[in-house]
């Protein structure tokens, strides 16, 4: 079967002011236990890449400038 | 990616970047240095305490919380002092972790700083390593004008447990500030029955604020104050619920067969938190004279107090 | 994906898990012998990986001198589980009880001490005093990870383990681990693996259908209950599953150990409080079941009579440690704690022994029926664990293998074994196309909720194993597309691999025990005359699923009948509600 993908909300949110990714910090993707964080290549920010978050908050944190906030997914908010 | 990405001593790389004309560079140097081991990674962060940059002095303050030695809280205490409040109370952070007992006579000498918050930050860290040198500042600082002060002062002598301190924690429960008061309270805790500052803790289940007369049921409870009885059968009655639980918790600690008829009322309350309380008061004193009563409660609307009067009576029969 | 690289290192010992448990074994194995080789794998970051990622609100049982002793407390966990109980086990946790506090203690873990430094034990029942609070419990991982350090322990992050390698003797051999990120595989060769993995936490599905809203830390997937069972160790008691009262939807902890002793407690629609059981048991939960299948429900947590400055210090509390965000959660729905009851609800069901008393079974030096092999916390067999059980038994472990290491070399793996599960662990990255990971995750998940979740029908059992049948036929299909979907297609295969089992030990023990927790509608009765002993799951010579009956060692601390008894008549006597 082909496999085709589906949009999601995503509940972690960086404040791409505050994150200072291109400095060469990568705190939030390290820590998280679910691996979901990951630096856009392109724009040198953290963004959330998978909808597979259990609310824990070390991305949050220990983020060095609070550029993580972590809502509540939509289906158990 | 290397197998083993935790705890490089490879510094090089490190060095230039916390040397970089970026302050944003420096800041991420300083956070990865607490993952090193090592003096030069002490010395690379020492130097960060001293960044023109507030943030980079903040990321190096909080990362020699993962550092130990004399030399870290050396400057870790210059850092209370930093101009930038961030910077400070990450210092002051970082410093209250440590278990440096020979800082102690730099720690000493900063309670008694001018700046409150140099003080209370000193007078913490020095908390855990119950120095007996310790006390003359501690004493000082239960004068101090700043609560904050007062109340670690107060938690440097009850850690201590410094009898010789007792004319102060006297005058202390007195203090204008409720928290200061419940922090006496607290402190009183070592107390020995008999002993001086009895009266004081036993003065503290009158004190205006419930949360002072609730924590001296508290610590009352726990050192078994025999003195106490009389006042804790009156707190039964307080205002104030939370104080009347914790009364009744003491009573049946220190077994006061003559609180009895004073608890046995309590079974009527509304509240089952209370009941639930009385009726184990009434179980740890186990005399057969509570039995009528707590007979009577035995259908209790509430489970868990049905169940404590089950364990109650039982404790009571088995006393006659 | 091109074919990823295997590097092969050896060591003298390999501990899986990063979290609680596993920290402390490579540390007390290291502080045994500072010589010895020790690497700890994790798959995520040791620094904040694992149940108490974000710290922990207290000690759940902590025996403490002075306000319980370990042989009450072994009685009480004998009591509290029915009786089938290994004592020495339970006696070993105890008595090491107080001298990890104090460890801990010593590496700045924060405990909260009364005004003259001592420990500020809370009294929660009148059975004995266990509870030690820590609201300032934020620091634990920092802890941990400094003094590991300290002492120099290699870590590997981000590799999770996926089978343990076995000698031609039967002896360890060492490990398998791929590389989230990357997918390359390490091969670590060692004389003595202690596995640490946690809980089986993502095997039923929350009823918000968010698959990672699980109570467990979601990366506790159950890989340490599949590989054991791979290498052909016994798992104890699977059957006795974990269910927990939680926030509902939040699926995060009620905390009634920390509002408790504040005055919180758990009530029905009415504002009274229903549950009777003390201790946090299959008991429990089968009187929160009932209260919600009564009518009387919803469950509430019930703080709304409390005084405002308690009601804050409670928040604090629970809004900075542990699962911080359920402050968030609170506030997006405008609960208040203040104004309203906090609803509750019954957890989807798991493997954990940190609540209740299944897992890979051990003795009490944590060692597994495979020599070489321990089991440390939520995974192995030492009932009502928690966090202080987890460091303890850690720590035992620890110990034992280091002088276990001592005294052998390293058995060589057999090279076959090893391609088998390189082409096994790859297979899903050969495919273009296919069914994905989620998908045959959530599916399995879901036939999970629908027919092993107690009360248990043998019918419906056997209808979910066929099914699980189905879905291990469609393995051939699953496909992974990068290493991140890689990692979540071993684990769904691991999920799979725990509903089996989950499945098999329920029906293997024909009776009702341990409460909700075996609740079994065609055995309802407890029948101690067949079934007072343990079960043991296990893979036999054919590669099959198979049980035996394990007697219950004779007890070091007598319990009698009438003890026994009594803490069964404490318990309300309520109709037993429709099925
Ligand atoms: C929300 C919550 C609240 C709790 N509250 C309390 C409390 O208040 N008091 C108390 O005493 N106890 C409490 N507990 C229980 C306690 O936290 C656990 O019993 C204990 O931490 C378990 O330790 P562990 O080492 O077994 O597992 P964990 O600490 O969960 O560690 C397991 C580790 O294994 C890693 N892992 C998993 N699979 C693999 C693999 N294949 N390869 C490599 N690594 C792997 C995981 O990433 C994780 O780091 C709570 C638990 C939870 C979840
Ligand atoms: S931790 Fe914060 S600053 Fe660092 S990469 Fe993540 S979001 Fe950016
Ligand atoms: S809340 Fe936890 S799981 Fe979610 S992104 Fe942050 S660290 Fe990862």
């Amino acid at each position: 079967m082909p496999i085709i993908t589906h949009a999601k909300s995503a509940a972690v949110v960086i404040d791409d002011a505050k994150c200072i990714a291109e400095k060469g910090c990568t705190v939030c993707v390290d820590v998280c236990p679910l691996d979901i964080l990951a630096i856009d290549e392109g724009r040198q920010k953290a963004f959330m890449k998978y909808d597979e978050c259990w609310y824990c908050m070390p991305c949050e944190a220990d983020c060095p400038t609070g550029a993580v906030k972590v809502n509540i997914p939509y289906l158990l908010r | 990616m290397p197998v083993f990405d935790a705890f490089d001593d490879d510094l090089d790389d490190l060095k230039e970047r916390a040397a970089d004309p970026d302050a944003g560079v420096r800041r991420v140097a300083m956070m990865e240095l607490a993952e090193q081991v090592g003096p030069e990674a002490i010395v690379l962060l020492l130097k960060g305490l001293g960044d023109p940059d507030p943030e980079v002095r903040a990321a190096a303050a909080k990362a020699l919380d993962e550092h130990d030695g004399p030399e870290v809280v050396e400057g870790l205490v210059g850092s209370l002092e930093d101009p930038d409040e961030t910077v400070r109370l990450s210092a002051a952070e970082s410093l209250a972790d440590k278990k440096e007992p020979s800082c102690g006579p730099l720690l000493i000498e900063r309670a008694e700083h001018s700046d409150p918050f140099v003080q209370a930050a000193a007078l913490r860290a020095l908390r855990e390593l119950t120095l007996p040198d310790a006390l003359a500042a501690a004493l000082k600082a239960l004068r101090n004008p700043a609560p904050e002060v007062r109340r670690e002062g107060l938690g440097v002598i009850g850690w201590l447990k410094a009898e010789q301190a007792m004319p102060a924690l006297i005058a202390t429960a007195s203090d204008e500030d409720p928290t200061v008061r419940r922090a006496t309270m607290s402190a009183l805790v070592f107390v020995r029955p008999g002993g001086p500052g009895a009266s004081t803790l036993v003065a503290g289940l009158s004190d205006p604020h419930w949360q002072v007369r609730e924590e001296a049921a508290v610590s009352a409870a726990k050192i078994r104050l025999p003195e106490a009885t009389v006042a804790l059968i009156g707190a039964l009655g307080d205002d104030v619920w939370q104080v009347r639980i914790k009364a009744a918790n003491a009573l049946g600690r220190l077994k006061a067969e003559s609180a009895v008829d004073a608890l046995g009322p309590l079974l009527d309350s509304d509240i089952p938190n209370l009941r639930k309380e009385a009726a184990a008061a009434l179980g740890e004193i186990a005399s057969p004279a509570a039995i009528p009563a707590l007979e009577r409660a035995m259908d209790d609307p509430d489970p868990d107090v049905r169940k404590m009067i089950r364990w109650a009576l039982g404790r009571c029969h088995a006393a006659v | 994906m091109s074919e990823p690289k295997t590097e092969i290192i050896e060591t003298d010992l390999l501990v899986i898990g990063g979290g609680t448990g596993g920290p402390m074994a490579a540390i007390k194995a290291k502080e045994a012998n500072p010589k010895l080789r020790v690497v700890l794998m994790e798959k995520a970051n040791v620094k904040r990986s694992g149940a108490i990622s974000m710290g922990m609100d207290g000690l759940n049982n902590a025996v403490v001198p002075g306000y319980a002793t370990p042989e009450q407390y072994v009685k009480e966990i004998t009591v509290a589980n029915d009786g089938i109980v290994n004592q020495k086990a339970v006696m070993a946790y105890a008595t090491g009880s107080f001298p990890m506090i104090q460890y801990l203690d010593k590496l700045g873990v924060k405990f909260e001490k009364d005004g003259s430094g001592e420990y500020n034990m809370r009294k929660v029942h009148h059975m004995g005093t266990y509870v030690l609070p820590m609201p300032e419990g934020h620091n634990v991982k920092k802890v941990l990870y400094r003094q590991l350090r300290r002492l120099q322990v290699a870590v590997t992050n981000r590799y999770m383990a996926t089978r343990l390698l076995k000698g031609a003797d039967g002896r360890i051999a060492g490990a398998v681990g791929v590389n989230t990120r990357t997918s390359e595989f390490l091969v670590v060769k060692a004389k003595a693996v202690i596995l640490a993995c946690g809980a089986a936490g993502r095997l039923g599905l929350p009823a918000s259908g968010y698959m990672f809203g699980t109570y467990e830390n979601a990366a506790n997937c159950g890989d340490g209950y599949a590989m054991a069972y791979h290498a052909g160790a016994e798992l104890a008691n699977l059957e006795c599953y974990q269910i927990n009262p939680l926030i509902k939807d939040y699926n995060g902890p009620s905390c009634a150990y920390v509002t408790g002793p504040f005055g919180g407690f758990t009530a029905n629609n009415k504002g009274d409080r229903f549950i009777e059981c003390d201790y946090w048991s299959g008991q429990m939960m089968l009187e929160f079941w009932r209260e919600l299948q009564s009518g009387n429900g919803p469950v509430y947590l019930k703080m709304d009579h409390l005084a405002e400055e308690t009601i804050s210090e409670i928040e604090t509390i629970l809004h900075t440690n542990e699962r911080p965000s359920r402050g968030r959660f609170h506030e997006r729905r405008g609960n208040d704690y203040r104004k309203q009851p906090v609803e509750m609800h019954i957890s989807e069901i798991g493997f954990c022994s940190g609540h209740s008393a299944s897992g890979v079974a051990v003795d009490e030096f944590a060692r597994t029926t495979v020599p070489g092999l321990y089991a440390v916390g939520d995974m192995a067999s030492v009932p009502h664990n928690y966090m202080l059980g987890a460091f303890v038994n850690g720590g035992i472990a620890g110990a034992d293998a280091a002088e276990y290491c001592a005294n052998v070399d390293l058995a060589a793996h057999d090279e076959g074994h090893l391609a088998a599960e390189k082409e096994r662990v790859l297979a899903p990255t050969r495919r273009e196309d296919g069914l994905t990971p989620h998908e045959m995750e959530f599916k399995t998940r879901r036939l999970v909720n629908d027919y092993l979740e107690p009360p248990k029908v043998t019918a419906k059992m056997r209808i979910g194993q066929r099914r699980f049948a189905e879905i291990r036929d469609d393995l051939s299909a699953l496909c992974a597309r990068d290493p991140h979907e890689l990692l979540r297609a071993l684990e769904m295969q691991t999920i799979l691999d725990c509903a089996d089992m989950a499945a098999a030990a329920s029906l293997y023990r024909t009776e009702s025990r341990w409460g909700f927790y075996h609740l079994r509608v065609d055995h309802p009765e407890t029948n101690d005359d067949e079934w007072f002993c343990h079960t043991a799951l296990y893979k036999d010579e054919n590669g099959q699923m198979a049980h035996a009956k394990r007697a219950v060692d004779p007890y070091i601390v007598p319990v009698e009948a009438d003890e026994m008894a009594a803490y069964h008549q404490l318990r309300v006597k309520t109709p037993a509600a429709a099925e």
